[in-house]
């Protein structure tokens, strides 16, 4: 009895998966629980285990590809059965089949005109000409054929009314060159559609503050070096510092740690700080989970070891999803102010600058403090200013007397 | 309380918005002075069709030895003939009488004149019907011509040319339109010896030239005579043996005939609706309207023939359409891009959107596909000529024209005016699936024509 390989369902976000590299060729025998292909999703790389033993009978999709999830991509079985691979599938899977599946090598020549990830947007071939050439975004404008259709006279009216949306550019247009083309990679499609979905849909304002980090310091500076396992030692870090703050004060705001879903907002029970880390290919948030509720020096050991399986893409979908409000911290690249677009669905944000010895006022004199400057994101749908303002009130109280937090 | 149309007329324009509107609840009134079904059904697109096709039967026979096949004795009995296209007419008729009562639809006998703007008196009966809103869709009748003798006798219109007793042994048409050119195929393949006279220098003025050639060349070959370019300056002599003089490239020349048939287009028939009552706007005797068939009256729609425009029974359908529509609520401005040109001649010629010269004058640079019949396989097997033709603009390749001459051509075409109605580059023609074999695939490698490349063809 033949086995078929389908790619599994690694999280709510996943739809397809590409396909990178195949561990096995056909006729090789295989174990189950022995990695097979490897296969790269918006977020992850992710090794796809053997269900079964025997030998791999048919490989159904090349390096490159994009599957959806279920698809199918192997056929084991034993060395002597006879299989036809053409009458795979045999029955349909349950699995949704998204439907821009590609047939294996074709490649649209031109750009996808709609990259929203919402519904289908329905419109005429020559509609979708004219966006694509006039680089309109076709989910942002309103058709006047039946049932909404977008037709011709749509496009061209809601490019003279003024806001074409943008894609990306395509070579030939302007006066400007184009050096190389990079197609979007599926990490950087996610971002993009996260993050232009974020902006559009959550209106975000921003809350900025002066910590002073002095206390901070000399708790740090205090601290010893502690042997962790295999480790050395790990090194506290005043990011660490800002997580371990951030989750303890989030106790005490709710709504900070809570996301809009339709009419509703959902408060959410753990409180997981996603870490932003930048990778060359893009920005990843993978989360610590419960981090209100963990010691400084496991923040710490947690956050080396995301930091390093994120630059190996070794992360788990688990450590990707499970974040509930993110810590931005831009401080190691001489920044010292910057704001951030939401991550969704979270309502907050915290970015944070670099800790520069600045000369403020205490007590009537000039004098030199380490000064963070901080801002708040919130989206405005949940969270007013006053509540935004409290947090951050409560997060400088915390950051400035860290006695407090521990 | 539900909502009260009138309708005026219960043609191809008249009988769908009823039904139309019936079915979403409005409580509708048809007024039709003679039977439904109007000109398409009665005297127009059925019954020529009907005539066409015993012509095409015909013309299979005659060519049925190429395949072997031994036909002897064939001969027409035109009064058989003409009691076959009255049955069909009556049995289309008596449907749409089926559907009106169906749909409880009040039908009212008689003709309908307006007093006021929602008041409309029914001449013969005094009848007053009142309602919320009136759909005008008297049609057309067959136009006149100044020429001199034209109202003489042996002198007919094409109402006429359809009940003629019997089959004349010759006549001279006046008006190389579709409607001439059918007729002429139709008197021609019933025995008589056809003259067609066009004014304008090409046969199917208002088509693509090339369609225009096409269907020329082939109804020459089968010896109908059509001379274009001329002035017909009098029409004389007595019935049976009428004498029609006309100029053509400085000469005066003279044909003769036993009857005379005037196919110079038809116009609309707005005469005694007393419209100045109801404040609706008429221009040389049609009824002005927008985009969604609002006349200047409030809640008074014109349709059909009667608002002039492109006079064919699926404009009016489409008018209809659309006039029902805005009375329910639904505002969809007509359009007409894509209305389907049917000649059902042999061959037959069907064209949708622009010719190729309007559409150099419209878009400058354009894109041509062609794609010649003998190159179809199956065009093979059914036999006779033509080709099919794409035109589109050249910035983005949409299908701004389609034409089509060989069988199947006015079938085929529906194809072509979806596509163009869902706004269709050649990109996504070349790419749809046609099956084979089929005459339809000439379209698909028109399509990919205007991409810039060819399959069965050089």
């Amino acid at each position: 009895m033949a086995t078929e390989v389908t790619i599994p369902n690694l999280g709510y976000t996943m739809t397809v998966a590409k396909i990178l590299n195949w561990q096995k060729t056909v006729g090789e025998p295989v174990e189950t629980g022995e990695i097979l292909l490897e296969i790269e999703t918006d977020k992850v790389t992710y090794g796809i285990e053997s269900p079964a033993s025997g030998v791999v009978k048919a490989i159904l999709a090349k390096v490159g590809d994009e599957i959806p999830v279920g698809g199918l991509v192997a056929i084991i079985g034993r060395t002597d059965e006879e299989i036809d691979v053409r009458s795979y599938p045999k029955e349909k899977k349950e699995a949704p089949v998204p439907e821009k599946v590609q047939a294996a090598g074709e490649k649209e020549t031109l750009p996808p005109v709609v990259p929203t990830a919402g519904g289908r947007v329905f419109a005429s071939p020559l509609a979708r000409k004219i966006a694509r050439t006039k680089q309109v975004d076709l989910s942002g404008v309103k058709g006047s054929g039946r049932s909404g259709r977008i037709r011709m006279a749509d496009v061209e009216k809601h490019i003279l009314e003024g806001k074409p949306r943008r894609l990306e550019p395509t070579p030939s247009v302007g006066p400007v060159k184009v050096a190389e083309v990079i197609p979007l990679t599926t990490m950087r499609r996610t971002i993009a559609q996260r993050l232009a979905q974020s902006f559009h849909d959550a209106p975000h304002f921003n809350l900025c503050m002066e910590v002073d980090m002095t206390a901070a310091k000399e708790l740090l500076g205090n601290a010893v070096p502690k042997k962790t396992g295999a480790r050395l030692e790990v090194k506290l870090s005043l990011n660490d510092l800002f997580l371990k703050a951030v989750a303890v004060t989030l106790r005490d705001y709710p709504l900070l740690n809570a996301r809009l879903k339709g009419d509703q907002v959902e408060i959410l029970r753990d409180i997981n700080i996603g870490l932003a880390v930048a990778l060359d290919t893009g920005l990843i948030v993978p989360a610590i989970e419960k981090a209100d509720q963990k010691r400084l020096w496991q923040i710490a050991q947690e956050r080396i070891d995301l930091v390093e399986r994120a630059r190996q893409g070794r992360l788990t979908l688990p450590e990707l999803e499970r974040g509930t409000f993110t810590v931005s911290n831009l401080g190691m690249y001489d920044i010292t102010f910057f704001t951030s677009i939401l991550n969704p669905p979270q309502t907050g944000i915290l970015s944070i600058g670099k800790t520069v010895d600045r000369p403020v006022v205490r007590e009537g004199a000039i004098v030199i403090r380490p000064i963070v400057q901080m801002s708040l994101a919130i989206d405005h749908r949940v969270v007013d200013g006053a509540v935004g303002a409290k947090f951050m009130q409560d997060l400088k109280q915390g950051l400035e007397k860290p006695g407090l937090l521990l | 309380m539900s909502k009260k149309v009138t309708i005026i007329g219960g043609g191809p324009g008249g009988y769908p918005a009823a039904f139309i509107l019936a079915q979403q609840g409005v409580q509708v009134t048809l007024i039709e002075k003679d039977k439904l079904g109007g000109t398409c059904l009665n005297r127009g697109c059925i019954p020529t069709k009907v005539l066409l096709e015993a012509s095409h039967v015909l013309r299979q026979i005659k060519t049925a030895p190429r395949m072997g096949i031994r036909v002897q004795g064939v001969d027409v009995d035109y009064s058989l003939l003409r009691k076959h296209k009255d049955s069909v007419v009556e049995g289309l008729v008596k449907g749409v009488e089926k559907l009106c009562e169906a749909r409880k639809i009040r039908l009212v006998k008689g003709t309908g004149v307006f007093e006021a703007p929602q008041a409309i008196r029914v001449r013969e009966s005094g009848e007053a019907v009142k309602g919320d809103a009136v759909i005008i869709a008297t049609g057309s009748v067959p136009a006149k011509t100044p020429i001199p003798g034209a109202d003489g006798p042996g002198v007919i219109n094409s109402d006429q040319a359809l009940s003629l007793e019997q089959v004349p042994p010759s006549m001279v048409i006046i008006g190389a339109g579709y409607i001439g050119l059918e007729f002429a195929q139709i008197f021609h393949g019933l025995g008589a010896k056809v003259t067609v006279l066009e004014m304008l220098p090409q046969a199917l003025p208002n088509e693509d030239q090339d369609v225009a050639v096409e269907l020329e060349r082939a109804l020459k070959q089968e010896s109908i005579e059509i001379v274009t370019g001329v002035t017909v300056k009098e029409i004389s002599g007595e019935e049976g043996r009428k004498r029609v003089r006309y100029a053509a490239k400085n000469q005066e020349l003279t044909v003769e005939a036993a009857l005379v048939l005037l196919a110079v287009g038809r116009r609309p028939n707005t005469e005694g609706l007393e419209l100045e009552k109801a404040g609706v706007k008429t221009e040389k005797g049609r009824v002005v309207v927008n985009p969604f068939m609002e006349t200047s009256a409030p809640g008074i729609y014109g349709i059909g023939d009667a608002i002039g425009g492109i006079m064919l029974a699926h404009v009016a359908t489409a008018e209809g359409h659309t006039a029902a529509d805005h009375i329910l609520g639904k505002r969809h401005p007509l359009d007409y891009k894509a209305v389907p040109r049917c000649i059902y001649t042999h061959p037959e010629a069907a064209s949708v959107g622009l010719t190729e010269a309007e559409a150099k004058k419209k878009y400058g640079e354009i894109l041509v596909g062609r794609f010649p019949l003998q190159a179809s396989g199956k065009a093979r097997i059914v036999g006779g000529s033509g080709f099919a033709k794409m035109i589109a603009e050249k910035q983005y390749r949409e299908i701004v024209g389609v034409h089509l001459v060989g069988p199947h051509a006015t079938e085929m075409i529906a194809g072509a005016a979806t596509a163009m109605n869902l706004e269709c580059t050649g990109e996504e023609l070349a790419h749809t699936i046609h099956p084979h074999p089929t005459i339809s695939e000439m379209i698909m490698e028109a399509a990919m024509g205007v991409e810039g490349y060819k399959i069965h063809s050089l």
